[in-house]
Formats: structure tokens, sequence, C-alpha cells
């Protein structure tokens, strides 16, 4: 990949040729989902070494009350992830005409993950005083929903953007999608991995 | 709007009305009690707020709408509804504008530069001075100047300022300014996000300060989880001071790193990159890895304190190893954070004064991604006596002493730039050459601590606390100094004293010797940390040590006396070159253009060919090209 | 620019080998035989013995590493300065293959060296240490299974001790036998300390939760000082005390005393366990 400027697209005026905005935005959405992954690595670390642990025995609560999030719920929120991720991938590599209804759509599912979450937090059954593996569960899915819900307005700029064909450049939308979509995967990864743990394993 | 429409003069009343830091503050007030009333409605009949007198929850809440306030006041929030509203972005009005854009959001990133280097400057001056409180108190071993709750906050203080500040301490000012020009772009990648990296800073800084008032934080800069659990509302000041600057230094890092990946000018190869851009590409590549770590455990803390889970409560099920395992994830890259740049800014300075191409320069290159990727591998040698994982114990002590090898390429290309070099012995090499020799004695005291067996003597102890100050101190903030000197004529257009300059150099390079050399020994005679009494036969020891420390801080004040002196009376203008360096960046005009470059310039040679015969000039500012549009 | 004129080899690389030869060979010997006795934390236990030979090998190592460094850059500072104020390049090295090659060896083999010699002695030679290893030890010296057990309890801001093989008997005072291996088993009841038993030269983090096991088998009678080396609140500069190293008689001698005056509180007493959970730790105040 040649990453270096191209000296005739450059003016006095220091306003970047849009093919330098794309791989700006690009570049940048690579290494925050790097960075974001590396916060949920934390968590992820967090429930195995807990578990592993099993202090006092309470990983999963004082006995008779061992806290049970309800399965529909999980399953329901990482479908919605996992689409959410999916169409947004996937209207990359269609044509610019789908990215629109691609990028609202992946708008609504990531809003209903967020919403889904909400729900089942305010009907848990248990709460974050549980011991260790309440806790886990709450600050996991509570920060993921907070990071989703950042995506989210991510995601609502970047519908504007490709709304407005004729204001933006063809390659700065399309790195908009490609670079929120590319985020996106990364969080359902991230959702994979917390779906696995959380309502499997435990 | 052009830049002319701005210089219509208007009262300055009215202009301290608007997007600027005094509506930020105002706001950030505002914002803080707002909060705090609602995080009181909140945690109403919780039932653990029953029998203690603080409600976390609210503080927390008050520091987030503080923080809202602060940024929104600032004009943070008008660029997200603007691109909500449809309206298309623009920078340019945030780049204009006389002396008020250095109290503003200004996106242009030689403001930021500017004002991360005053912004840091002030905390590091207040760190600072917590450790002449220190050394007071150290005076006698016995209690006599703070009761033991002050002095350990004055200890956290110190520790959490310094390394919270120190983060960014070149990445903040130097990375920021240059990086951009050394590789031939007009602006970063993300301007807007390295505004608010900045802004972030100072918010950290007042929170983290605003402990003072709710009780301290009487747990030392590492905040060890059950004991900063059981610490009263101080703790939530850290834990979201903490928080704010790791999200400053997670961006900072995405942004640098976006820059250097792509918006290097033409011919600016992987082998022509100055060596100090390589430094800030190894850092970036830290902070954007390790911090969200940090960003992830004082989370944890925040749940912990706030909402009642038990991350780190063993008697819940959680585990404080947790704490120190995650904390120190992040806390060993951290220090290297700290590192890096320093070597970055030494290498680039030598070939200037020794008037010879850096020697060896892939073996630098070599050198910094080695520790870069070692560093994610050792965080256990702070753990080595906690009883956890005590078999892995030696593959911890193989990683730790590892990096010696990398660290050692450092040596080894400052050693090949020096051999028959043509030496000048300006300021800014001065601290360059101290650099190395504090630095060899903090690396190596710090392979004393990779070896379990000594490090169970000194662990905890003050021999861990001078192998850090000969890093940090005697490195980084050597370092630091060495920047300051070497660019600021580019910077600021003036000429430092250089007389008052070779004093302060003189003054702390001795002095620092002085104060932290005989801290060896005071951790080897059985001295921990953190105490404000200690075994009497210690006292006269520690009473040199701070007799020291004060001078070392009055080399300081030398220092900004200088500064105050060059800047503000004496303002005798810069040579544009004044070092004859071939660096892209002494190639421009003082000031600097608001765009840098008139056009991008075509890299024609790399920035150390001394002495070569026939080595093009760097760079060519006027390409033949196409003409600028619009004209 | 300057021409490059073919210089005439000056015998500076000699002149610092030289120099750094005869440094190493006055401080080396300096090191280990007038500075090494005295390097803490000395000879009374094995474990110290193991600590201050590691202190020993490692001053008298990195001590030329460290003369070396010096050396070749006062050398250069002495000698490549730049004469007068005209500004005149250097030869336009750029590296050294075999220099490089040569140093990167060199570094090495000494950093392999001294990781391989390190997990010797903690593991092999010092079982340990004398660090905290955690609820299962690995570094066993040999008859551990019939190691004294001696409770270790921190405390906001006291250490108490409980001797398991004299019926849980708690003292605030520790003496321990001399010549027997004594197992101390570490573990807090608040926040995180850390045992540190400096002439021992037993260091172990006293964890909630966690019974972290030291071996130490002191050599001769004597005292230790005992501090708290991690951060434990306000006065964690106070836990200190004077620990006793007695005979094998003296300190059963002692041992009965001391359980003569326990006597009357013994069965208030919590029973032995090796880790103890209070209530949920919450905010003080
Ligand atoms: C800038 C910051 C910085 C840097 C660069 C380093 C560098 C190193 N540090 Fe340090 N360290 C800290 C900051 C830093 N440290 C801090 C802040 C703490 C304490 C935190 C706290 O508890 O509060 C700490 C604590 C700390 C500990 C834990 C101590 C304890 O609490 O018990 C250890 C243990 O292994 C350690 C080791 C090392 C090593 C091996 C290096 C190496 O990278 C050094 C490598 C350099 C050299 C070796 C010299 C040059 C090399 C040569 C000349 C080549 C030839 C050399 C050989 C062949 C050996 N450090
Ligand atoms: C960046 C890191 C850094 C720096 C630079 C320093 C600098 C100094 N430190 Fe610091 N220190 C730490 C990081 C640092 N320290 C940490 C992490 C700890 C551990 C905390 C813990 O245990 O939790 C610690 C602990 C620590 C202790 C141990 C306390 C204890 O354990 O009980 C002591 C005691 O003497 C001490 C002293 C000093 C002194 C005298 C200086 C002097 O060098 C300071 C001299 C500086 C000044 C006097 C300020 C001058 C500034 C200016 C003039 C501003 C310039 C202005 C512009 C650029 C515009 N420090
Ligand atoms: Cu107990 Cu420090
Ligand atoms: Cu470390």
């Amino acid at each position: 990949m040649n990453t270096t400027l191209d000296p005739a697209r450059t003016t006095g005026e220091p306003v970047e040729p849009p093919e330098l905005l794309a791989r700006n935005i690009r570049v940048g959405s690579r290494i925050w989902a790097a960075s974001q992954a590396f916060f949920f690595l934390a968590f992820f670390f967090a429930f195995l070494y807990l578990r592993a642990l099993n202090t006092a025995g309470l990983w999963r609560g004082w006995p008779p009350h061992h806290p049970d999030p309800s399965l529909a719920f999980g399953v329901a929120i990482l479908i919605c992830v996992l689409a959410g991720a999916a169409v947004a991938r996937l209207s990359v590599y269609l044509s610019a005409a789908s990215w629109r209804a691609g990028t609202i759509a992946a708008l609504v599912l990531v809003l209903a993950a967020v919403g889904l979450q909400s729900a089942q937090f305010s009907s848990l059954g248990f709460g974050p005083t549980d011991a260790a593996y309440a806790s886990v569960f709450v600050g996991w899915t509570g920060l993921f929903t907070v990071t989703l819900l950042g995506t989210a307005y991510w995601l609502a700029t970047v519908v504007g953007d490709v709304s407005r064909a004729g204001e933006t450049a063809l390659v700065l939308r399309a790195a908009a999608v490609d670079a929120v979509s590319f985020v996106l995967l990364v969080l359902a990864g991230v959702e994979i991995a917390a779906f696995i743990l959380l309502y499997i394993v435990k | 709007m052009s830049a002319t429409a701005i210089t219509v003069r208007r009262p300055v009343w009215r202009r301290l009305i608007g997007f600027n830091m005094l509506t930020g503050l105002v706001l950030g007030i505002g914002g803080w009690f707002l909060g705090a009333w609602i995080g009181g409605q909140m945690a109403i009949g919780h039932d653990y707020l029953v029998g203690t007198d603080q409600n976390d929850v609210g503080i927390y809440m008050g520091y987030l709408f503080g923080l809202i306030g602060w940024l929104v006041g600032l004009g943070f929030a008008n660029y997200p509804i603007g691109r909500l509203l449809g309206r298309p972005p623009t920078l340019r009005h945030h780049e204009t504008g006389g002396w008020t854009r250095y109290f503003r959001l200004c996106t242009d990133h030689k403001v930021i530069g500017l004002q991360y280097l005053f912004g840091i400057g002030i905390f590091f001056f207040i760190g600072g001075l917590n450790a002449m409180l220190m050394r007071t108190e150290l005076l006698r071993p016995v209690e006599q100047v703070w009761p033991a709750g002050q002095y350990l906050t004055l200890v956290g203080l110190h520790g959490t300022m310094m390394i919270m500040m120190t983060s960014a301490f070149i990445l903040g000012p130097f990375g920021n300014y240059f990086v951009p020009i050394m590789i031939g772009a007009q602006r970063m990648a993300f301007p807007r996000i390295e505004a608010l990296t900045f802004w972030l800073t100072p918010a950290a800084g007042l929170i983290l300060m605003s402990a003072i008032a709710f009780g301290g934080i009487p747990f030392g800069w590492t905040g060890y989880a059950p004991l900063s659990d059981q610490a009263r509302s101080g703790a939530d000041a850290y834990v979201m001071a903490f928080l704010l600057i790791a999200l400053s230094m997670t961006l900072i890092g995405i942004n640098l790193m976006a820059t250097i990946l792509t918006m290097r000018a033409p011919g600016m190869s992987w082998t022509r990159l100055p060596i100090f851009v390589w430094g800030v590409l190894a850092t970036s590549v830290l902070m954007a890895l390790a911090s969200p770590v940090l960003v992830a455990v004082m989370s944890m803390v925040l749940m912990d304190r706030s909402a009642n889970t038990s991350f780190f409560l063993a008697s819940a099920g959680g585990s404080p190893y947790l704490y120190e395992n995650l904390f120190w994830f992040f806390g060993h890259p951290e220090v290297y954070i700290l590192a890096l740049p320093g070597f970055g800014i030494v290498l680039e300075i030598l070939p200037v004064f020794a008037r010879k191409p850096l020697w060896g320069y892939r073996l630098a290159v070599a050198g910094m991604f080695g520790v870069t990727i070692l560093s994610f591998m050792v965080w256990q040698h702070h753990l080595f006596v906690s009883g956890m994982n005590a078999g892995l114990r030696p593959f911890y002590m193989l990683t730790t002493e590892l990096i010696s090898i990398p660290t050692g390429f450092i040596f080894l290309n400052a050693m090949g730039t020096l051999w028959r070099a043509r030496i000048r012995f300006t300021v800014p090499m001065l601290f360059a050459l101290a650099f190395f020799f504090n630095f060899l004695i903090g690396g190596l005291s710090g392979v004393f601590l990779s070896d379990v067996p000594s490090d169970v003597t000194t662990h905890g102890s003050y021999f861990v606390m001078a192998h850090f100050h000969y890093t940090i101190m005697g490195g980084l903030v050597f370092a630091f100094f060495g920047a300051i000197y070497y660019w600021l004529p580019k910077m600021m257009g003036v000429v430092f004293n250089e007389r008052l300059a070779k004093i302060h150099f003189w003054l702390m390079f001795v002095f620092f010797n002085l104060t932290f050399f005989p801290l060896f020994a005071a951790g080897f005679l059985d001295m921990p940390r953190r105490v404000s009494t200690y075994a009497p036969h210690l006292q006269w020891l520690n009473d040199f040590v701070s007799a020291s420390a004060y001078m070392l801080g009055f080399s300081m004040l030398v220092f900004l006396a200088n500064l105050v002196w060059s800047l503000v009376f004496a303002r005798i203008p810069a040579a544009e070159n004044p070092w004859a360096s071939r660096g892209l960046e002494w190639q421009l005009p003082t000031p600097i253009p608001v765009e840098n470059f008139a056009r991008i310039p075509v890299i024609t040679s790399g920035p150390y060919e001394y002495g070569v015969t026939g080595a093009p000039p760097v760079a060519d500012f006027m390409p033949a090209a196409l003409p600028a549009a619009g004209s | 620019m300057t021409e490059i004129v073919p210089e005439r080899v000056h015998p500076h690389g000699w002149r610092i080998v030289g120099i750094w030869l005869l440094l190493t060979a006055i401080s080396v010997p300096l090191i280990v035989l007038v500075l090494g006795p005295h390097l803490p934390p000395g000879n009374v236990s094995g474990e110290a013995g193991g600590q201050r030979d590691a202190n020993v090998l490692l001053t008298a190592l990195l001590v030329p590493i460290a003369l070396l460094v010096c050396v070749f850059f006062v050398y250069s500072v002495a000698v490549f300065r730049n004469s007068g104020e005209a500004i005149v390049d250097g030869p336009p090295l750029k590296g050294h293959a075999g220099a490089q090659l040569l140093w990167i060896v060199l570094t090495s083999v000494i950093v392999l060296a001294l990781a391989v010699w390190g997990s010797y002695t903690l593991i092999v030679s010092t079982h340990g240490a004398g660090g905290g290893q955690g609820p299962d030890p690995i570094a066993l010296p040999k008859g551990h299974q019939h190691a004294l057990p001696i409770q270790v309890i921190g405390q906001q801001w006291e250490w108490t001790f409980r001797y398991p093989t004299y019926g849980g008997l708690e003292t605030r005072d520790i003496a321990i036998p001399a010549n027997t291996l004594v197992a101390f088993h570490v573990t807090s009841i608040d926040v995180t300390h850390s045992f540190w038993a400096y002439e021992l030269g037993v260091k172990a983090d006293a964890v909630p939760g966690v019974d972290n096991i030291a071996f130490v088998t002191a050599r001769q009678t004597g005292f230790f000082q005992v501090r708290c080396a991690e951060l434990c609140g306000l006065w964690h500069g106070h836990m200190a005390k004077k620990g006793r190293i007695l005979s094998v008689s003296a300190f059963q001698a002692w041992i009965a005393a001391a359980q003569k005056r326990n006597a009357a509180i013994g069965k208030y007493l919590p029973k032995y366990n090796h880790v103890y959970f209070p209530a949920p730790l919450r905010r003080a105040g």
C-alpha cells in the first residue's frame, strides 16, 4: 500500500484531499478497534481469573442463590449485535446505493441491542452485589452497552454522510462505512466472547 | 469565514464570553454540583449508604457532569451536534485568532503543542512541590510536619500527578508540535481528537487535586485495591482522574499512530523517518493498547466503590490479585511510555551536535520496537513476592532481563554516534549526554530488581524508588529539558540565556545524582517506601537527600527564571536554524506558518546525512507540481 | 560539507579498552572483597545468604558494564570535541555490522546467563529465596513436610503470629528456632500488607484470602527486623517489630511461657485456618 501523499493533490489551503481523509479514517478505526479489544480483554481476563481463583468459593455467589441471567435475552442481544455488524460490513462490499439502507439497518439493530440489554438489567434477578460472577456480568455487559451506544452515535453520523451523497466525496463515504463497520465487527467478536463466557461457561 | 474577519476589536469582557477555558470552568463547576445532586437522588434509599457519611455515586456523577460541562464550555459539543444536524465539518475557524487561541479549543497542532507544554509544566511543578513537602517531612525520623494521612496523600498526589502528566511529557508538547512537521504534513490525522486529548489533561489534573478536599488519596499512585476501596471519597477523584488520563493517552496514541502511518510526505520513506518519530510511533503503540486496560481497571474500581460490585473484594469472591495483574499489565508498558520518547529525543539530538549520522539507525528502530513488544510480557516482575503464580517467576525474570538487550541498542547507537565525532557542547547536548549516564544507572538497578533473589531484598524499599527516579527523573525529565532547549527557539522564536541554561544543567545534574543515589543505600538498609517515620539511624542519610532535593528544586527555579527572562524580557529573536540541523522542522521559517508547508514537500534525503559528500538537501519545498487549486 | 580524508587510524579503541580493563581490575576485587560482605541482607539464614550472593554478583557484573559505557562516553567527550567556532562535520559512519553483532551477542549472553543463574538460585539453591510463593509452593526445601509452620497475619496496623502446631497459639511478637526449617504462612484480614523480615531475607505479601508461604532456615540466633513492605494505610510505617531467633530449647521455653500467658484468652480465638474472611469490607467512615 502506498501510504505517502501525492504532492499534486495539495494546495496552499490546508484542506486535505478526500483520499487522505479516507485513509485516516480507515487506519484510525483499525487502531481504535484494537484499543477497544484490549479494553474488553481486561474483562475477559477478570472472568477467567476470578473463576479460576474462586476465592472463598464465592465465584457464583452465596449458595442457595446463584445469579442466572436469562438466556433468552442473551441470545437476542447476541443476534442483534451480530446481525448489526454483519449488515454494516456486508454493505461495504455492495454498491454505494446500498450503504444507506445497510447503515440504517445496522443502527436499528445496534440500538435494539442496547434496548434489550437495558430491559435485561431491569429484570435481572440479581444485582452487582452478588459476588464475583455478578460483578463481571454487570461490569462487562454494562460497559459493552455504553460502547455500543457510542458506536451508535458514530453510525448515526455515517448514516447522515451517506444520505447526503452529493456533499461528500465517494471515497470518504466508502471509508466512513468501512471504518464503522470494522469497529462493529470487532465489537461483535467481543460480544461472542461475552456470550460464551457469561451465559454458557459461567 | 476568513481569517481577517476575526480581527474586529471587541471589549475584553465580550471576548471572555464564548467557547473558551473560562466558560469551560464555569460550566464544569456548575456541572459538578448538578451531577452531585443527581447522584444524591439516585443513591437515596440504597442500604450501603446507611452508616456512612459519603455518597460515592454523587461524587462520580459530579465529576461526570463537571467533565461534560467543561468540554461543552470549551466547544467540544458543537461539532457532534453540527454533524447530526448535517452541517459540513470545517476546522479553519478553530485555527485563527491571536493569543486567545491558546485558551480555546484550537485544532492547530502547534498551538496544542504549546498548550501541552505549559499545561503539563504547571502540573509537573505542582508534583515537584509535593516532593519538596515530602522531603521536608523526611528531615526527621518522627512525624513532624504532616500527619501520617496527609503525608501519604502527598506521596499519592506526587506519584499520580507525575506519572499521569509525564505520560504525555514529550508526546504532548513535542509529539503534537513536531511530528506532523517532521513527516512533512500540514496537520495531524484527527485534529479535533488532538484538541480533546489536551483538554482532558487539565480536567484530570484538577479532578486529581480535588482529592485533597475529599480526604486525600492515602494509597500511593498504584492504588492497590482493598486499600483504595476502603479510602474515603478522595479515591473517587483518583479513579476519575486516572480514567480520563488513560482515555486521553489512548486517543493521543491512536492519533499519532494514524498520523505517522498515513500522512508522511512523498519521499518520507521508513528509512528516512527521524528517529524521534520512530520513538513516538513505538510509544503510541503502547499507549493505544495499554491505556484501555487502565480505563477498564479504573472502571472496575469505580464500580466496586459505587455499585458495590466485588471485583477486588476477597470476602465476596473477588481478588486483590486481579487488580494487581490488571494494573501492572498497564503499569509496566506505562513505564516504557515514559522511556521511549526520551530515547527518541536524545538520539535525535546527538547526531546534530556530533555532526555525524545516527550510527546504527536500524538497530535503534529495532531496539525501540523490541522494548515495545517485550514490555507487554513482564508485568509480574512487580509482583515477585505477592504469592501469585510463583511458578512463573523464572519466566518473568527472563523476559524482564531480555529488555536490557533492546535498551542496550540505544546505548550502542549513542556510542557509535559519538565515536570520532565533532562534539559541540550546547545545552541540549549536555542534557542528552546526562540522560545516558542517569539512565544507565537507572536501567542497571532495574536488573537488580529483575533478579528475584535480589528483589526479595529490595521490593517495597527505597531501592525501587531510587531506581525509578533514575529512569524517569534522570531519563525522561532530562530528555524533556534537552528537547525544550533544543526546540524552543523554533517553537517560541526566542533564544535562551545560555549562561543560565548551563547553570541550570549543572545544578540539576549534580543535585539529581546527590538526591537519588543515596536512596539506593537507604533501600538496602531496609527503609520501606511510603513512610513518614523511619529508623533513626537513617536520619543523616535522609537529611542529606532532602538538602540535595531542595537544591534540585532550586535548579528548576533557575530554569523558570531563564524561561521568563528569555520569553518576556530579553526576547532575543532566534535564528531560523541556530544548530545548523538537517531536521525538516529547522528548514521552515520561524514562526512556522499555520499550514506548516505551503505545499507538501517532497523529501529527498535522510535527516542525518552529516558529513556525507554530495548529500542533497532534505526536501524540495516547492515541488514542481500542479499549481495550487484556486490560483 | 567537508571532504573526507582517510584519517590516520588512532588507537582510540585500544585506549578505551585499556582504561576500562584497568578500572575493572581495580573495582571488581573491591566489590567482591570489601563491599560484598556488607551488602544486604547479610548471612543470618541460607535464604538471606542467597540474596546477598545475588547482590554481590550483580554488582560485580553490572559495575564493569557501567564502567565500559562511562569510559567510552567520557573518552569521547574529552577527545572527540569540536575545537573552534566553525561547525565541522565528522566522518559519516552509519554503522558497523561487526560491532553491532558483537554487542548483541555479548549482551544476550550476559542476560541469558543472568536469567539462568537467577532461576537456579531461586528454585534450586535457595528454595524460593525467602520470597512468598503463594499457597502451592514449587521450590520446596528438603523436609518441608516437617517444617515448623508459623502463620503471620497482617492487619491494620499490627502483625500477629499463630503457631498451629502449638494449639493455634497467637502471639504479638515473634520468635523462631534456629537451625530449623520454618514455613511462614502469610495472610491478611483487611488490606494487602507485606511481611518483611529483613535479616532473615523473607518477604511475602499478606493478601486477604491468600495463604502465601515462604520458607527460611536461620543459621544462628539473634534478632531480625520485621517491617511492612506494602502500603496499607495510615500507620504502614509503624508495623515494625523486632523478632528473635532462639535456640531450639529457648524457643520451646518461650512457647511454653506464651501458652501459659494466653491460656485464658485462647478459647476466644477463631479456629486456626489458612485464610480468614471477615465480613465484606466496606468503606470506613
Ligand atoms: C521510565 C521508567 C522506567 C524504566 C525505563 C524502567 C526500566 C526497567 N525496570 Fe523499572 N520501574 C519503574 C520505571 C521504569 N523502569 C517504576 C516507576 C517502578 C516502580 C513502580 C512502583 O512500584 O511504584 C519500577 C519497578 C521495577 C521493578 C519492580 C520492583 C519491585 O517493586 O519489586 C522491576 C523488577 O524487575 C523493574 C525492572 C526494570 C528493568 C529490568 C528495566 C530495564 O528496562 C532497564 C534496561 C536498561 C539497562 C539494563 C541499561 C542499559 C543497557 C545496557 C548498557 C546494555 C548492557 C546491559 C546488560 C547486559 C545488563 N522496575
Ligand atoms: C515523573 C515522575 C517523577 C518525578 C519527575 C519525580 C520527581 C521527584 N520525586 Fe518522586 N515519585 C514518583 C514519580 C516522580 N518523582 C512516583 C511514581 C513515586 C511513587 C509514589 C508512590 O509510592 O505511590 C514517587 C515517590 C517519591 C518519593 C517517595 C515517597 C515515599 O515513598 O514515601 C520521594 C521522596 O523523596 C520522591 C521525591 C522526588 C523528588 C525530590 C523529585 C524531584 O526530582 C522533583 C523536582 C521538580 C520540581 C521541584 C518541580 C520543578 C518544575 C518546574 C520548574 C516546572 C517547569 C515548567 C515548565 C516546563 C513551564 N518521590
Ligand atoms: Cu501493613 Cu504496610
Ligand atoms: Cu515494570
